[in-house]
C-alpha cells in the first residue's frame, strides 16, 4: 500500500568544527491518509528537524541530508524551492512550537492568512477575507471580523495558536504537520488546541503528524506514535500498542516517568543519563550508555528494526534475541 | 494613531524652544560687538550706539531672548545686518539648492544602502559581503569634505565629467552638476545604510516567523520584501532620519566644497561676514529642520511598527 508521506532512511547532519552534528540517523517513517502520527522524544532527538526537512525549512548548505521523503510516492526531497512552494502551505503544512513568534509581528493576522490562500487558491482578496473569517470561526476564535485586523501582540498565545491552524487549513492541506504545537501554551488551552487538531483529523480528514515530548499529548491526539532517540526512530506502532506493551527500554522509561496518583510516595522516576551528545554517538545502539539492560552486542551494532507484532516495530537486540529466544522455547 | 502623533508634536514643542535658547545664547557667547564689525573701525561711538537703540540690542538680555525666540515662532528670523534683507527670505532663496541636495542625497544613499545591505545579508559571508562591509570602515572613516576633493580632481578637473563649480549652470547641466555633490553627500550614509539593513535583515532572517513563512509556500521575494523588509524598516528609518537631518548640518561642508549656493553656504558666508544676525536665524532654522525630521522619523516608526504605536498610546 502507498503511504501518504513515507521517509526513507532519513539523515541529516550539521557540519561543525568540533564534528559533525547527526541530528537524523536513518529515520524511518510513513504516515497514513486520515491518521495522527505522534513523534516523541526528548529534546535534541531529531524530531523537529525531521519535520522541517519534510518541508525543506532545513537550509543546505550547511546541512546535509540524505534519504527520501516520499509524498504520494513521489521522492520530494529533491525538489527545487519554486516546485516546493506549490507544496508547501498547500498540500502539506505546518504550525509551529511558538504560536507568539510564529507570525509577522508588523502585518494584521487576517493579512496573514489572505495572503496565503490569495497565494495558493488564486482567489480575490474579497473572497479569500471571507474565507479567513470562516477558518478563524471554525477554530473557535470569537469575534472572528474583529480579530481580523489585531496585530499577533494583541492576541494571547492560544489565540495565535488558533490563527496559526487556521491559516494551515486554509488550503485544505492533506498533512498537517504540528512541531510541539502545545508546548508553549497553558494547560486548558492546550486541551482546546488538541480538540482542535481531532477535529481536524475527523471532520476534514487531515493527517496529522504531532512532534511533542508530552506523552500526554500524544495519547489525547495520536493514532500511532513514533518514538525518536537519538535521531533513529527506536519504536513505533499503534497508540494502544505502544502504551499497553512498551517493547524499547526507552520507551519504557518513558512511560514510567508519567507520574500517577499512586507513585504519590516514591519519588519522581527519572531515565538515568543524558541525550547522547549528537556530534559524538555512541556506536550500535544509540541508547546503550543508558540502558540498563545493555549488553555487548549492543555497543557493537546498530540494532535491526523488528517487527514484534503486526504494526508495533522496535529496534532493540534485546526484543530479537527475546523473541527468537522464545520461539526456540515453544519449538 | 492620532494620539501618536499628537504626542509626537506635544514633544517637538520643548525641544524646539530650547535649541532657540541654545542657539541664542551660543552667538552671544561669540567674543566681539557685532555691532562694532557691522560699523567697522571708523565708526563714531554714537552711530553704534543708535543702531543698538533701534535693534535692541542695549535691552537685558532676557527681553532679548523673549523677543528672538517670539519672532522666530511668527516666522520672522530677524534682518541681515550687512544687507539689510530679512533672514528668512535670504534662506528660502537658498533653500531649494539644499533641499534638492538632501533629497536626491537621501534617495541615492536609501536605494544604494538598502540594496546593497539586502544583497549582504542574503549572501552572507560571501565576496560582496565583506566587500560592503569593508567598505563601510572605509568610508565612515573618511570626511565627506575629503571625499569630496578627491571626486572634485578626479572626475571634475582630470575626467572633465562633471562641472567642478555648482553655481550659475545652464538648465540642462544642472542635473551633472547635482551628481557629484549627491554622490559625496550619499555614499558614506549608503554604506552606513547598507550596514543597518544588513543587520536588521539578518537577526530577522533568522526569526521564527520567516521559517513560516517559507512554510506557507510563500515566493523568496515575498518573505524578503514582503515580510523581512517590513520588519528591517523600523532600524533603516532610524539611520534615514538622522541621513536628512545630518545631510542639512553637513551642507555647510559639502555645499562650500561644491560651491553650491545652499542654506549651508549661506551661513559659512555669514560667518566670515560676522552677520550675527544671519547666523542666529540660519542657525535657527536648520535646528527646527532637523526637528521636524526626527518628528516626521518618529511618526514613521508608529507608522510601520504597530507594536511601537500601541505600546505608545497605552501609557
Amino acid at each position: 500500500m502507498e503511504h501518504l508521506l513515507e521517509i526513507q532512511h532519513l539523515k541529516v547532519e550539521f557540519p561543525s568544527k568540533a564534528g559533525n552534528v547527526h541530528a537524523v540517523n536513518d529515520a524511518n517513517l510513513y504516515v497514513d491518509k486520515g491518521e495522527t502520527l505522534g513523534i516523541v522524544g526528548e529534546s535534541g532527538c531529531g524530531k523537529s528537524v525531521t519535520l522541517s526537512c519534510i518541508l525543506n525549512l532545513v537550509e543546505t548548505p550547511p546541512a546535509i541530508i540524505d534519504g527520501q521523503i516520499l509524498f504520494h510516492g513521489e521522492n520530494i526531497l529533491g525538489k527545487n524551492e519554486k516546485e516546493f512552494n506549490h507544496i508547501r502551505g498547500n498540500r502539506i503544512a505546518m504550525i509551529f512550537q511558538d504560536p507568539m513568534s510564529s507570525l509577522d509581528p508588523v502585518i494584521k493576522v487576517g493579512n496573514q492568512i489572505v495572503e496565503m490562500i490569495v497565494k495558493h487558491k488564486k482567489l480575490r482578496k474579497e473572497v479569500a477575507r471571507e474565507e479567513a473569517v470562516r477558518l478563524l470561526r471554525l477554530v473557535g476564535i470569537p469575534d472572528p471580523e474583529e480579530r481580523m485586523k489585531s496585530y499577533p501582540h494583541q492576541l494571547s498565545g492560544g489565540m495565535c495558536q488558533r490563527v496559526m491552524i487556521a491559516m494551515a487549513l486554509s488550503c485544505e492541506p492533506e498533512l498537517l504537520l504540528a512541531d510541539e504545537p502545545t508546548t508553549a501554551l497553558d494547560v486548558t488551552i492546550q486541551a482546546q488546541i488538541l480538540g482542535i487538531l481531532n477535529n481536524i483529523r475527523e471532520e476534514l480528514g487531515t493527517s496529522v503528524v504531532i512532534v511533542t515530548h508530552d506523552l500526554g499529548v500524544v495519547a489525547n491526539v495520536a493514532t500511532r506514535i513514533a518514538v525518536f532517540y537519538g535521531g533513529r526512530v527506536v519504536e513505533e506502532g499503534d497508540t494502544r500498542s505502544i502504551f499497553k506493551n512498551p517493547l524499547h527500554p526507552y520507551t519504557k522509561g518513558l512511560m514510567e516517568c508519567i507520574p500517577t496518583l499512586q507513585t504519590e510516595d516514591e519519588e519522581l522516576k527519572v531515565i538515568e543519563g543524558t541525550v547522547p551528545d549528537l556530534s559524538h554517538m555512541p556506536s550500535g545502539c544509540p541508547f546503550h550508555p543508558r540502558c540498563k539492560f545493555a549488553a555487548e552486542a549492543c555497543k557493537e551494532c546498530v540494532p535491526e528494526r523488528i517487527e514484534a507484532e503486526p504494526g508495533h516495530f522496535v529496534s532493540c537486540h534485546r526484543q530479537g534475541k527475546g523473541e527468537q529466544g522464545g520461539e526456540h522455547e515453544e519449538e | 494613531m492620532k494620539r501618536y502623533i499628537f504626542k509626537r508634536l506635544l514633544f517637538a514643542i520643548p525641544t524646539i524652544l530650547g535649541s532657540m535658547v541654545v542657539v541664542f545664547f551660543i552667538i552671544r557667547s561669540i567674543p566681539g560687538d557685532p555691532v562694532t564689525v557691522k560699523f567697522g573701525a571708523n565708526a563714531s561711538d554714537e552711530q553704534i550706539e543708535q543702531y543698538k537703540e533701534e535693534h535692541g540690542y542695549n535691552d537685558p538680555m532676557i527681553v532679548q531672548l523673549g523677543r528672538t525666540i517670539g519672532n522666530a515662532l511668527r516666522g520672522d528670523l530677524g534682518t541681515s545686518m550687512q544687507g539689510n534683507e530679512p533672514v528668512m527670505d535670504m534662506i528660502l532663496a537658498k533653500l531649494p539648492y539644499t533641499l534638492e541636495l538632501t533629497v536626491f542625497g537621501v534617495l541615492f544613499a536609501v536605494l544604494l544602502g538598502v540594496t546593497a545591505g539586502i544583497a549582504a545579508a542574503l549572501k552572507r559571508g560571501s565576496p560582496f559581503d565583506v566587500f560592503v562591509m569593508g567598505a563601510n570602515t572605509v568610508l565612515m572613516s573618511m570626511p565627506s569634505f575629503f571625499i569630496g576633493l578627491v571626486f572634485i580632481v578626479i572626475f571634475g578637473v582630470k575626467l572633465k565629467w562633471i562641472p567642478v563649480i555648482s553655481i550659475n549652470l545652464d538648465a540642462d547641466k544642472r542635473w551633472l552638476g547635482l551628481i557629484g555633490p549627491v554622490i559625496v553627500v550619499g555614499i558614506g550614509s549608503a554604506s552606513s545604510i547598507a550596514r543597518t539593513t544588513r543587520t536588521a535583515m539578518l537577526k530577522i532572517l533568522g526569526d521564527n516567523f520567516i521559517k513560516v513563512c517559507k512554510a506557507k509556500g510563500l515566493s523568496k521575494s515575498a518573505v524578503i520584501f514582503g515580510h523581512a523588509l517590513r520588519n528591517a524598516l523600523t532600524p533603516i528609518i532610524t539611520v534615514v532620519g538622522g541621513t536628512f537631518a545630518g545631510y542639512l548640518g553637513g551642507a555647510v561642508v559639502t555645499e562650500s566644497v561644491f560651491s553650491r549656493p545652499g542654506v549651508g553656504k549661506l551661513l559659512v558666508d555669514a560667518i566670515n561676514a560676522r552677520d550675527y544676525a544671519v547666523i542666529q536665524g540660519t542657525a535657527i532654522f536648520l535646528a527646527v529642520f532637523m526637528i521636524l525630521c526626527m518628528l516626521v522619523t518618529d511618526i514613521l516608526y508608529g507608522v510601520f511598527d504597530p507594536r511601537i504605536r500601541v505600546q505608545d498610546s497605552a501609557n
